[in-house]
C-alpha cells in the first residue's frame, strides 16, 4: 500500500517559481504520468519527492506520514534519471545491487534479487560490463533495473525514454506499462510526450509554469480536458481551435465558426446565445472525403496543402476560410498536388470553451 | 596519397625526438655529471659516457655537509603542503561546483588572484610574519606557504573535475539509501581521482623544488631544503662544485619518479566517458 500526497508544495529557483502551490495525490499501484512541456517543473516535482531537492513550502506524505525533511535515503522512493546516472566505475551487477547493500542484505540475497531483476529485463549477459560498454537501450534497462530491485513505496521516473530512439522507445512502452502491472508497482512517469501518457497511464497530471492543471484517469482528460490550455498541449498532433459565435435561430442554438455550423441545442443551458467562445477539434476526430458523403455530420470544403505520413497513418494539413486545420487519418494518404476535399466530424467530439476564462463549457 | 602520410609519419617522428632530446638531455646530464670526476665534468668537449664513472660523490655529499637533514626537509615540506593544499582546496572546489551561492564567482575569482602574486613582493612581509609567530626556520611555514600557493591551482582544476561529473550521480547514490558523504566518497572521489592524482604530482613537484621562499625564510638544517643546500654548492672557496649538485638533483629526482610510477594507474583519464548520455 503506497499512498503519496504532494500538499501544496511551492518551490523557487533565484526567484522564479518552477512549482507553484502544487497538490497532487498519487495512488496505490497505479501508472501515473506527470505530463507537461519542457520547464513546467516535472523533474523538479520528481526531486522534491526523492528528497533530494528541498521544497520552500509545502509538505509530502507517503502512507500517511510526513517525510518532507526526510533524508533520501530514508524515503523508500526509487528513482531513474533522464541520463540514467549510472555509476561509471562501477559493473552492471554492482550498479543494480548498489541499493541492496545499502539495505544491509546477505551476498546470497543480493545475488539472488540482482539475478531475477536482470534477467525479467534481459540484461542477464551484461552484468560483468560497465556502463560505458552499453547501448542506450541497454543502460536504460540497468538504470530500470537498478531501481525496480528495491522494494521501493514508489518508484519515480524521469523522462526515462527521451533518450532513446523511436524503435526503443515504442518497445519500452509496452515494457514498462507491463512491469507496473507485474510488479504492482506504483510509478509516477515524467514525460513532455502526450503518446507516453495516452499509451501507459493510469492517471495524468497535467502541468505547466509549475501548476497543475488537471489529473484524473488519462482518458478523461483527454477527452474532457478542463480548459483550452489542457486540451491544446495534451495530444497529437495538437486540437484545432477556432472562435465562434452562439446564435438563437428559429428555437434551435448554433455555434458559428468561419467554417461550419454546428447545432447545439442541446447543450442549451450551458450557452448562452450571442456570446463568443473558441471551439476544439481534435485532429483525429477528423474524417476526409473527395466527395461529399450525406451522413449525419458535419462538413466543411477544405484545401489540402500537406500530407505527412507516419508510420501507417498521415497527418493532413488543410486551409479553409483562412483557418489552418490538421486532419489525423489511420491510414495512408498521399496527396497529388493541392487537392479540394471535404473534411467532416460527428458534432459529439466538438469540444467549447469559453472565450475568457479558457474553461471547458460543453 | 602513401607518400604524404609517410612525410607526416617522420615529421611526426623528428618532432617526438625534438622533444625528448629538449627534455631527457639536461636529466641525462645532470645524472652522468653525478658520475664524472671533478675534472671531467668542466672538461670541453663534454663526455656523454663517464670516463671514469665513480661513485664517490653519492656518498660524499651525505657526509660534507647535513644533506641527509635538508633531503628530509624538502619530503616533510612536500608532503606537509600537498595535505594542505589538497585538504583545502577539494572542499574549496567541490562546494564551488555543486553549490550555487551568492558572490561564488567572486570566491573563485579571490582564490585564483593569490596566484597572480609574484612570491619574491611577499617574502620579506612573510618573513616578518614568520618572525612574529616564531615559524621562522620551520618545515611547518614552509608547508603552509607552499600548500597556500598551491590551493589556486587545486581549486581551479578540481572545480572544472567537480562539474564534469553529473550530479545526478551523486543524488541517484542517495536515493538508493546512503547520506551525502557517502555518495561523494564512493561516486565522486573516485570519479575525480584522476584530476586529484595529476594535480598532486604538479603540487608535490613545486613544493619540492621551490627556492626562494625556503632560501630566505629557513637558516638551519632543521628546516633548509635540498634546493637550497644545492644552491650553497655554488661559488665559495672550492667553486662552482658541479658534482655534488648533479648528485643532489639525481637524488631529488628519486622521490618524484617513484611517486609517478606508483601512481601512474590512477593517471589514466576517461572513466566519467559512459556515465550520462
Amino acid at each position: 500500500m503506497a499512498e503519496l500526497v504532494i500538499e501544496n508544495v511551492s518551490k523557487k529557483f533565484m526567484g522564479k517559481t518552477v512549482l507553484d502551490n502544487l497538490s497532487l495525490t498519487i495512488h496505490d499501484k497505479l501508472f501515473t504520468t506527470i505530463f507537461g512541456n519542457a520547464g513546467a517543473g516535472k523533474t523538479t516535482l520528481l526531486r522534491i519527492i526523492a528528497g533530494v531537492e528541498k521544497p520552500d513550502k509545502g509538505k509530502i506524505y507517503l502512507n500517511g506520514k510526513d517525510i518532507t525533511t526526510f533524508l533520501p535515503k530514508d524515503r523508500n522512493i526509487a528513482m531513474v534519471y533522464q541520463s540514467f546516472a549510472l555509476y561509471p566505475h562501477m559493473t552492471v551487477y554492482d550498479n543494480i545491487a548498489n541499493p541492496l547493500r545499502a539495505r544491509k542484505m546477505t551476498k546470497s540475497q543480493i545475488d539472488e534479487k540482482v539475478n531475477q531483476i536482470s534477467k525479467s529485463l534481459g540484461i542477464h549477459e551484461l552484468l560483468s560490463r560497465y556502463p560505458r560498454e552499453l547501448s542506450g537501450g541497454q543502460a536504460q534497462r540497468v538504470a530500470i533495473a537498478r531501481s525496480l530491485v528495491r522494494d521501493a513505496d514508489v518508484y519515480l521516473l524521469d523522462e526515462p525514454l527521451t533518450n532513446l530512439d523511436y524503435k526503443i522507445r515504442e518497445g519500452m512502452r509496452e515494457e514498462l506499462k507491463k512491469m507496473c502491472k507485474d510488479f504492482s508497482a506504483t510509478l509516477v512517469y515524467a514525460s513532455p510526450d502526450p503518446l507516453d501518457a495516452l499509451a501507459m497511464a493510469d492517471r495524468v497530471a497535467v502541468m505547466s509554469d509549475g501548476k497543475l492543471l488537471q489529473y484524473g484517469p488519462t482518458k478523461d482528460v483527454y477527452y474532457t480536458p478542463n480548459d483550452i490550455t489542457v486540451a491544446t498541449i495534451f495530444g497529437t498532433p495538437p486540437i484545432n481551435v477556432l472562435n465562434a459565435y452562439a446564435k438563437e435561430m428559429d428555437g434551435h442554438l448554433y455555434l458559428e465558426t468561419p467554417l461550419f455550423k454546428a447545432d447545439v441545442t442541446k447543450h442549451k443551458e450551458k450557452l448562452s446565445p450571442n456570446k463568443e467562445y473558441k471551439v476544439g477539434i481534435r485532429p483525429h476526430h477528423l474524417a476526409i472525403s473527395k466527395r461529399k458523403v450525406e451522413v449525419e455530420m458535419i462538413s466543411f470544403l477544405a484545401e489540402l496543402h500537406l500530407t505527412h505520413v507516419v508510420g501507417a497513418e498521415t497527418i493532413c494539413y488543410a486551409r479553409s476560410n483562412g483557418e489552418e486545420i490538421t486532419i489525423h487519418v489511420p491510414y495512408i494518404y498521399r496527396m497529388e498536388g493541392l487537392e479540394r476535399v471535404y473534411i467532416y466530424f460527428n458534432p459529439e467530439h466538438l469540444l467549447v470553451f469559453d472565450k475568457d476564462t479558457g474553461l471547458r463549457v460543453t | 596519397m602513401n607518400k604524404s602520410k609517410a612525410s607526416s609519419n617522420l615529421i611526426y617522428v623528428i618532432l617526438v625526438l625534438i622533444v625528448l632530446v629538449w627534455t631527457l638531455l639536461p636529466i641525462y646530464w645532470t645524472v652522468t655529471a653525478a658520475f664524472k670526476s671533478r675534472i671531467e665534468v668542466v672538461a670541453w668537449p663534454p663526455t656523454f659516457i663517464p670516463e671514469k664513472p665513480t661513485l664517490n660523490w653519492f656518498i660524499e655529499v651525505w657526509y660534507d655537509r647535513p644533506n641527509i637533514n635538508y633531503y628530509t626537509n624538502s619530503i616533510l615540506a612536500m608532503i606537509g603542503s600537498t595535505i594542505i593544499a589538497l585538504a583545502l582546496g577539494i572542499p574549496a572546489a567541490y562546494g564551488c561546483a555543486r553549490y550555487t551561492f551568492k558572490g561564488r564567482q567572486d570566491v573563485l575569482f579571490t582564490i585564483l588572484t593569490f596566484r597572480f602574486l609574484p612570491p619574491a613582493t611577499v617574502v620579506m612581509p612573510l618573513y616578518l610574519i614568520g618572525r612574529t609567530f616564531h615559524l621562522i626556520d620551520t618545515t611547518l611555514f614552509l608547508s603552509i606557504l607552499y600548500g597556500g600557493m598551491n590551493i589556486p591551482i587545486i581549486t581551479w582544476v578540481m572545480l572544472s573535475y567537480f562539474r564534469e561529473i553529473p550530479v545526478e550521480l551523486e543524488e541517484s547514490y542517495q536515493i538508493d539509501g546512503y547520506t551525502r558523504f557517502e555518495a561523494f566518497r564512493r561516486v565522486t572521489f573516485p570519479l575525480a581521482r584522476p584530476g586529484m592524482v595529476a594535480i598532486s604530482m604538479l603540487v608535490m613537484a613545486f613544493s619540492f623544488g621551490e627556492f626562494l621562499f625556503a632560501s630566505i625564510l629557513t637558516t638551519s638544517p632543521v628546516a633548509k631544503t635540498l634546493p637550497v643546500s644545492i644552491a650553497e654548492y655554488m661559488g665559495g672557496e672550492w667553486g662552482y662544485m658541479w658534482n655534488q649538485m648533479a648528485v643532489l638533483t639525481t637524488y631529488g629526482l628519486i622521490p618524484l619518479i617513484i611517486i609517478f610510477f606508483l601512481v601512474r594507474k590512477n593517471l589514466v583519464r576517461g572513466l566519467t566517458f559512459g556515465a550520462v548520455r
